[in-house]
């Protein structure tokens, strides 16, 4: 009753074809039909699409689920997938002794310094990848040669991640030059052919340890800050495959 | 290990007897049983990535239909373009695979399901997820990611749209032959 002197609004109407009012209100809407004949044509056509649709497309929902939808099957190839990346990130050694700076503590992630920082990595990226022998003439050809190297230009002890605990072979590494000054460069390849640089260098602006990715043209990568280091790791692999080695060197590092 | 059992079974009860609805929508936006099924795949592996987040007080229903709803907004370019164009480029794979037209209410069924595919998109949406697969205007709300008054309101201005593109009236023995509108 008090429902009745209540207006029939829009809603009203389109609930009713859908069949979600109270009974009460349903009769409201009856009866506003009633008085309305123009309004009753139109919900009644309104109705009819509606059981015409629902007809024309039960079919669909009746198929039998194929096995690619099968969700146990699903559910394990998921299960496999992020065990594997667990494994790659649990994977990571460094070669080389020593920790690094002082903890400074979280700050504010200053987004232009770490995107600078990326750029680097992209452009050694660029480089070292085209090739074999010429670029990497003048690199370390092992890792420990690399640290010494390293450590000497950035005057800090370095360390350089092994990864062939997740498949990636370290091909080579050099120092390589960036207004911050100088960085420790390594790049690392897998049986697909995937590669990855990983470079380190001083940060000017001490920071957090949030993880950051970043795209190119030519891949993706991930940025993040330690103490007063900025590391990056940029390349062509999945990005799954690179945020878990990305995380095992973050946690070797720490 | 054992929790881990009793929680994907938790995870598959909840899931799977959505599945047969997930894939009628995508098929009946994308137009397109194959692509409607890997956008199925990729919705349920995003669940299943995303299952802890998932409240169990909130609709497992509108939740899966959101994932799968921008799982098919982000996958434009891979599943082709959606919606009206397509849709009238390629009138015939999703009626026949829904309703072989034979007889007369099969055709006026047919004529009903090409003039939903010259809605704009976000009528048919709305129109779809609440007229066939039956969500609330709430879990329709959620799934589109809109609020509840836009639903009301693409509802409202889809079913007068379709009305008007049968013709006005809707009757079977009314029904038209249908023409192929200018898509604009």
């Amino acid at each position: 009753m008090m429902d009745e002197r209540e207006p029939i609004s829009e809603d009203d109407l389109n609930a009713y074809v859908d069949g979600r009012l109270s009974s009460a209100r349903q009769e409201d809407v009856r009866r506003y039909l009633g008085r309305n004949p123009d309004e009753a044509a139109r919900i009644a056509d309104h109705m009819r699409h509606a059981e015409a649709l629902r007809a024309a497309l039960a079919p669909l929902a009746d198929r039998p689920i194929p096995s690619e939808l099968h969700l146990p099957r699903l559910a394990a190839s998921r299960r496999r997938r992020s065990d594997q990346l667990r494994r790659i990130a649990a994977s990571v050694v460094l070669v080389g002794a020593g920790l690094a700076g002082g903890w400074f503590g979280h700050a504010r992630i200053e987004s232009g310094t770490v995107a600078v920082l990326g750029q680097e990595t992209a452009a050694t990226y660029a480089l070292l990848s085209q090739g074999d022998a010429p670029t990497l003439t003048y690199a370390a050809a092992d890792p420990q040669a690399l640290v010494d190297w390293a450590s000497t230009a950035l005057r800090r002890p370095m360390r350089v991640p092994d990864l062939s605990g997740s498949g990636f072979r370290f091909l080579g590494g050099q120092v390589v030059p960036t207004a911050q000054g100088p960085a420790m460069a390594a790049i690392y390849e897998n049986e697909q052919g995937d590669r990855l640089v990983f470079q380190a260098r001083q940060m000017r602006a001490p920071g957090g340890t949030k993880m950051t990715p970043y795209r190119s043209a030519e891949g993706g990568g991930l940025v993040w800050e330690r103490n007063d280091m900025g590391y990056s790791l940029f390349g062509n692999a999945p990005e799954e495959v690179s945020r878990a080695v990305a995380t095992g060197i973050q946690e070797a590092l720490t | 290990m054992q929790s881990e059992d009793v929680r994907a079974l938790a995870q598959r009860r909840a899931i799977e007897p959505h599945i047969p609805a997930l894939r009628r929508y995508a098929c009946s936006v994308l137009r397109d049983a194959a692509a409607a099924d890997d956008a199925v795949q990729d919705c349920l592996l995003r669940a299943i990535d995303r299952w802890h987040q998932h409240r169990p007080d909130n609709s497992t229903r509108a939740w899966l239909f959101a994932i799968l709803h921008s799982t098919m907004m982000n996958g434009l370019r891979k599943w082709g373009r959606r919606g009206i164009q397509l849709a009238a480029e390629d009138p015939a794979s999703i009626e026949e695979l829904a309703v072989p037209a034979r007889q007369e209410t099969q055709i006026y069924q047919a004529e009903v399901l090409r003039a939903v595919g010259r809605l704009p998109e976000a009528q048919r949406d709305v129109l779809l997820l609440v007229t066939v697969e039956g969500l609330t205007y709430d879990e329709t709300a959620t799934a589109l990611g809109v609020p509840v008054g836009t639903v009301m309101s693409r509802l409202s201005r889809g079913r007068d749209h379709l009305r008007e593109l049968l013709g006005g009236r809707g009757t079977e023995k009314q029904a038209r032959v249908p023409h192929l509108r200018r898509v604009k």
